[in-house]
């Protein structure tokens, strides 16, 4: 995959760089917007990373101007404005997702990888099948060795965010903004407990797991 | 301070008080003058009429002697009033046709003997004055033909003119006296006034010296605009104390609260640094160092969000936002939680519409922390109620425990920032989930009420009947 990263602070950008590298992506990297956006508009990038902040043609104005261009790259805003109105902003200027500083670096890996093989949704596709788990969206039906499983709402919901995302790491952020619409880090083990649910109903009483701990970073759903 | 000494140095004359008792009493003075000026020439003018009316009268009745009693008796009768003159007080002429002066005690008077005026005339202008007094300087005479003979009688004008003197002296006495008790009163009553505006300038000099904690000092019975300056000048001034109180508490909350947990951060590291030669670092430690920077960072953020609300820039994205619905969705997500930790969430509405205007992901948030902070703070088998009513005077969403409590004395303190009560100092939590509340609840002109479930603790949250308007 091909990242385009838009940062001034050479350190983050270098770390960011580093660590998309190391997973195997080709990574390229400028430090101010119009050099960003001169870049976006010539190469053909898989994704990109831009920060809010940056000398010259902020990351605000770079998203409008790609996007204004026609271009449909996908975008990650980094920023260390972290009030709703900044990420509604963001989003409003046409960026895909929006990430905080200071962040772990499995978190914004897990969201470009989100964002990257992001499914152009077929509206035909209503059955989603996982190793031997099937899950009907339309009818809310989930099925696993031939055995019906009776799910709440909650829980399906959280197993359908799962299994639209299969394969990907889903960090807790990520479960809490779209399977709960929580934008605030709860205090309690609100994510522990409906993953430990589910996985009592979908997981325990058959003989492999499908939802995986990624250590440090989140869950992620494969067979 | 020069600034202050040259302030107290000025004259009398600069105060804003004497300056406009001064001027209302010249203003005042100036028509004092021209109501006396009035009054003295009407004064004048019917001292005059009655010396004229006078004179005509005495005429009237000699002419009526002459007409029954003929010449002789008219002659006689000037003669023997000629002699009553009171100090040449009364002047009186009879001459006939010819000219000839048939009685009286003065020989002739500079003008016509038909006129009908009553005229002045002076001591010089009078031919044959013989008695001589300095005091009567002029005359009003008054004459009438009788036949052809004419009768001329004069009076002086000394009387009159000691009455209307008189007039005028009191005019003029009474008009001075008028004005200085005016004057003094405005300055007095100006006085008054100045001297509590002096008190309220150098209270506020001494605020702005920084001596925050000084009050103008005003009683609560004095319902005067100037009391009423010096309350809500008072009320000012308590607000900004209390706000720069709170900005002092906040610098020492994260003084205290942020370099705690970077003080572990570094002992952690120091910690890892010098036992690199024993040991192996392992990726245990790193998680925790990780956590802890979370955690500071997780402060941060909510300081920030407390800050960020507080300046209220968030009503431009209020929506209806319907209150059961999100009531039911949290208590959902948080009935698991609260089932592994053996307390229950009981959830009861009562009403019809829970719509209220506001930001759902903060009302989100508020319901969110009142859940947690039950779930955390309480004992195991805690039944927690939470309530949705709607009320004559608005939604009412409560959140009540049977848990421990919070004694009442500690309401105000657990919605400051990073508060905690004694017992939950080793609980998790950073002190700012109430206050994060609290700012959210006003941020939607919500009223927050702590009270006693008895036992436990009810919190309270209720909006207001009236809509919060969007800003533009």
């Amino acid at each position: 995959m091909k990242i385009l990263i838009v940062e001034d602070d050479s350190e983050i950008a270098d770390f960011i760089a580093k660590g998309f590298e190391q997973d195997g992506h080709l990574v390229s990297q400028v430090g101010n917007g119009k050099d960003g956006f001169l870049l976006a508009l010539d190469n053909d990038f898989d994704v990109m990373v831009v920060d809010r902040m940056l000398p010259g043609l902020d990351g605000t104005s770079l998203v409008r101007a790609v996007r204004g261009a026609g271009n449909k790259t996908p975008i990650l805003f980094l920023s260390a404005l972290d009030g709703i109105d900044d990420r509604v902003q963001g989003l409003e200027a046409g960026a895909d997702d929006y990430l905080v500083k200071p962040f772990a670096f499995s978190e914004l890996s897990a969201r470009i990888s989100a964002l990257l093989r992001r499914p152009p949704l077929q509206a035909e596709q209503t059955k989603m099948v996982v190793g031997d788990l099937e899950v009907d969206l339309i009818r809310h039906r989930v099925m696993r060795e031939g055995q019906l499983i009776n799910l709440q709402p909650k829980e399906f919901r959280l197993l359908e965010y799962f299994v639209r995302n299969t394969g990907r790491v889903l960090t807790r952020t990520m479960l809490l903004e779209n399977v709960w619409d929580f934008h605030f880090d709860p205090h309690t083990n609100v994510v522990e407990t409906h993953i430990s649910r589910l996985r009592n109903k979908v997981d325990k009483p058959f003989e492999t797991p499908l939802i995986h701990t990624v250590r440090g970073a989140g869950y992620s759903l494969h067979a | 301070m020069p600034r202050k000494a040259s302030r107290r140095s000025k004259s009398i004359f600069s105060s804003t008080s004497v300056k406009l008792s001064l001027q209302y009493g010249a203003l005042y003075g100036a028509l004092s003058a021209i109501v006396l000026f009035f009054a003295y020439e009407v004064a004048r003018y019917e001292v005059e009429e009655w010396v004229s009316d006078d004179l005509q009268n005495r005429l009237v009745e000699i002419k009526s002697l002459y007409e029954k009693e003929g010449l002789s008796s008219l002659r006689d009768t000037i003669s023997i009033l000629s002699k009553f003159h009171g100090e040449s007080h009364n002047l009186y002429l009879l001459k006939d046709q010819s000219g000839q002066v048939l009685a009286g005690n003065i020989a002739g008077v500079p003008f016509a003997p038909d006129s009908r005026d009553t005229r002045l005339v002076t001591r010089d202008q009078i031919i044959g004055l013989t008695v001589y007094d300095p005091e009567m300087q002029a005359y009003w005479f008054h004459a009438m033909e009788m036949d052809g003979n004419v009768v001329f009688i004069g009076t002086s004008d000394h009387l009159s003119f000691e009455v209307i003197e008189a007039i005028g002296m009191a005019l003029a006495i009474g008009g001075i006296a008028l004005l200085i008790t005016g004057l003094i009163a405005g300055v007095l009553v100006g006085k008054r006034t100045e001297i509590r505006l002096r008190r309220i300038s150098a209270a506020l000099d001494k605020v702005s010296d920084g001596a925050i904690q000084t009050r103008v000092k005003v009683s609560d019975a004095d319902k005067s605009d100037m009391g009423k300056i010096g309350r809500n000048i008072n009320a000012t001034l308590m607000q900004v104390e209390a706000l720069i109180e709170m900005q002092k508490q906040i610098s020492t909350d994260i003084a205290h609260d942020l370099r705690t947990p970077v003080q572990h951060l570094r002992q952690s590291l120091e910690g890892m640094q010098s036992g690199l030669h024993n040991r192996q670092v392992t990726s245990d430690d790193l998680e925790g160092i990780i956590a802890q920077v979370d955690e500071i960072n997780a402060v941060f953020s909510a300081l920030l969000r407390i800050s960020q609300l507080e300046s209220e820039q968030r009503k431009t994205h209020f929506r209806s936002c319907d209150l059961k619905a999100l009531v039911e969705d949290v208590v959902d997500v948080y009935q698991a939680v609260a089932e592994e930790e053996q307390k229950t969430i009981k959830n009861l509405c009562i009403g019809s519409d829970f719509v209220v205007s506001g930001d759902k992901h903060l009302l989100t948030q508020l319901f969110a922390n009142l859940l947690e902070n039950a779930i955390t703070h309480c004992p195991a088998g805690t039944l927690i109620d939470v309530s949705l009513i709607e009320t004559d005077s608005g939604i009412r969403l409560c959140v009540q425990d049977n848990g421990p409590g919070i004694p009442a004395d500690q309401y105000d303190k657990v919605l400051r920032r990073f508060y905690r009560l004694e017992r939950s100092r080793t609980s998790s939590g950073n002190g700012l989930g109430l206050s994060l509340v609290a700012v959210i609840a006003k941020l939607h002109g919500a009223r927050l009420e702590l009270g006693d479930a008895d036992p436990g603790l009810a919190v309270c949250v209720q909006f207001s009947e009236e809509p919060v308007t969007a800003d533009l």
